[in-house]
């Protein structure tokens, strides 16, 4: 067997919170192949983003604290290196894009000198990524002209001198996909890469990504809360409930067949265009307090087919077909009624 | 109602918005048309739906519709009667029948007020209309609060108290506060969670059908226009692209903006 890519395992993680300490994370498993594209999916707060930041050690400890993790890139354990390997790896191995592509970019530097100098420090761990040149700046340019062109950006040389206000927010968000890929990623990150954009746009930057994961054999984390950019975009999907990944599979049978009643609840409010007047169904209920989150299934509460023995234990992912996972004592086994 | 049904509530005949280019170092900018002769009818009881993108011009025109902004040129018309030519009395009248939404539910309430404070606030503005003394503005706040699903109890709490989608409760009971025909529903959903949102659109929608009230739908969300929009415009460079029933433009769109656009949203299913 192939050593994955990314392999999360018994991820539990706390936060310390004037109010106690938060069980933000409980458990969260997941196991990313090159060329796959995970939407990790679920509302605000189910900790999407802080397993994100886990894989990149960007989360500050304190006040987080890691009860338990285990995280490895191809083999190699995240959590036992030093503060400037991991550094190394952020540049070179992991790519991060967020979701706002305005504040993450200085905006009284010219796009060029940016891009090169995210090239330059990528080609201190690897300087085969610069193409030859005179020397390592013209080649840090070439590169950086390069992946202009290749994430889709007209006249790459002319917007090279442009500061980032002169970019449309969809421009501005290739220049930090370029940015994030040019040191050749093995893992890239994407939290709610479009979220902020126009959905002409969105559909843009999502294409875009696919086409970079079938040329480069990335392996890619997409955080998103629309389950129809997963369904668009991606081959696998992890679905998180208040810190815990309750489904996981390949889309299609993730999609067509989910089998978590809360991956059903999230599905029934998307309107669709047979959903009649009236007809779309809320989630009752509130994410549960993370301080004392309830025993067992922590969807439980507000769940339809909760029994006794749900809120006795967290149930463990059980397989529901080829690859497709769920964390439910009474999955739903009926197609879905949308499809 | 005095007027019959079929009399537009909203009628917006013409309109253009010209901003003044910028003027900096070197001169002045070219002028920006922000709305380009923008001509569409709202029915009363109706969900009417406006679509755009960034930069379209959507905001330029609900603002119109509020009298934040004066247009360049053209008229909007409130129940036949054009907005601009109506006396500072008669136009604050007319402000309470007309009533906002705001997009993000965190922004629009005021943290140092309480719930009842922010709801009877417009009762209190308008109070030469509506004449409600300070008990009985109170009862109506408690009423709206049950209306929109909260209740009394919420009254001395403070916004932080509350979910992203109770405060966009709290939102919507202030907008009715003052007796509105028409809300203007400025992406009320789209800072909310899918599920928070779903019940936010079954909420207008039962207060529609209770109320009688005519929506004017911002959105760039097609998904959530199509569900509860009766008729809807989109909106492109400022002018309106493609206008008509929900169901026609979105079962055979004549335009290529249009095309794109619908094709352009995601929908839940894996290709």
């Amino acid at each position: 067997m192939t050593v994955p890519l990314l392999d999360i395992r018994n991820l539990h993680l706390a936060m310390r919170s004037f109010e106690g300490e938060a069980h933000v994370l409980n458990g969260v498993e997941l196991c990313v192949n090159r060329g796959e594209i995970w939407g990790l999916v679920g509302e605000s707060g189910c900790g999407k983003s802080l397993t994100g930041l886990s894989i990149s050690r960007l989360l500050p400890e304190p006040p987080a604290r890691y009860i338990s993790a285990e995280i490895t890139l191809e083999g190699r354990d995240l959590r036992a290196l030093s503060p400037r390997e991991m550094q190394a790896l952020r540049g070179k191995r992991i790519g991060m894009i967020f979701q706002d592509p305005t504040t993450n970019l200085n905006p009284t530097a010219r796009i060029g000198t940016q891009l090169v100098d995210v090239a330059l420090a990528a080609a201190r761990h690897d300087p085969t990524i610069l193409p030859p040149a005179r020397s390592r700046r013209a080649g840090a340019r070439a590169l950086a002209l390069d992946m202009m062109r290749q994430v889709g950006i007209p006249d790459p040389e002319a917007r090279m001198m442009s500061y980032p206000h002169e970019f449309s927010g969809g421009m501005r968000q290739r220049v930090l996909i370029a940015m994030a890929l040019i040191g050749r990623p093995d893992l890239l990150i994407a939290d709610e890469p479009t979220t902020a954009l126009d959905v002409s746009v969105q559909a843009q930057i999502l294409t875009l990504l696919k086409a970079m994961v079938a040329e480069h054999d990335l392996g890619v984390i997409l955080i998103t809360h629309n389950l129809g950019v997963v369904a668009q975009t991606c081959s696998h999907v992890a679905v998180m409930y208040a810190g815990n990944v309750v489904e996981r599979g390949p889309v299609r049978q993730v999609i067509e067949r989910p089998a978590h009643p809360y991956t059903r609840a999230l599905m029934a409010a998307i309107p669709t265009r047979d959903t009649p007047r009236g007809g779309l169904q809320g989630l009752e209920g509130t994410v549960p307090d993370l301080i004392q989150p309830p025993p067992g299934c922590r969807f439980a509460p507000r769940c339809t087919r909760a029994t006794e023995a749900c809120r006795a234990a967290v149930p463990p992912l059980t397989s529901q077909g080829p690859g497709h996972e769920v964390a439910c004592l009474h999955p739903v086994t009926e197609d879905a009624p949308h499809v | 109602m005095s007027e019959s049904t079929s009399d537009p509530i909203l009628r917006i005949e013409n309109v253009t918005k010209t901003y003044a280019g910028r003027s900096g170092l070197f001169g002045r900018a070219a002028p920006v048309q922000a709305l380009k002769g923008v001509s569409l009818d709202v029915t009363r009881g109706q969900s009417f739906g406006l679509v755009g993108e960034s930069g379209s011009g959507k905001t330029t025109l609900t603002r119109s519709i509020l009298r934040l902004e004066e247009p360049t040129s053209g008229r909007i018309l409130f129940e036949g009667q054009d907005m601009a030519k109506l006396s500072a009395k008669a136009l604050r009248a007319l402000r309470a029948r007309v009533q906002i939404v705001f997009q993000d539910p965190y922004a629009s309430l005021n943290p140092r007020m309480s719930v009842g404070q922010i709801v009877t606030e417009p009762m209190a503005i308008h109070h030469d209309l509506l004449r409600l003394s300070a008990a009985q503005q109170r009862e109506r706040a408690a009423e709206l609060l049950t209306l929109v699903g909260l209740g009394p109890q919420h009254l001395g709490r403070h916004p932080h108290e509350f979910s992203g989608g109770q405060r966009q409760r709290i939102g919507i009971a202030r907008a009715l506060a003052s007796g509105p025909d028409l809300l203007l529903l400025d992406e009320p959903t789209s800072a909310l969670d899918v599920s928070v949102q779903a019940q936010v659109l079954n909420l207008l929608i039962e207060l529609q059908d209770r109320l009688g009230l005519t929506y004017f739908f911002i959105s760039h969300d097609l998904a959530v226009v199509r569900y509860l929009c009766d008729r809807v415009a989109l909106i492109h460079h400022g002018s309106l692209v493609e206008e008509g029933p929900t169901d026609r433009i979105f079962d055979a769109p004549q335009t290529d903006y249009a095309r794109m656009l619908i094709g352009a949203a995601p929908e839940l299913r894996v290709p």
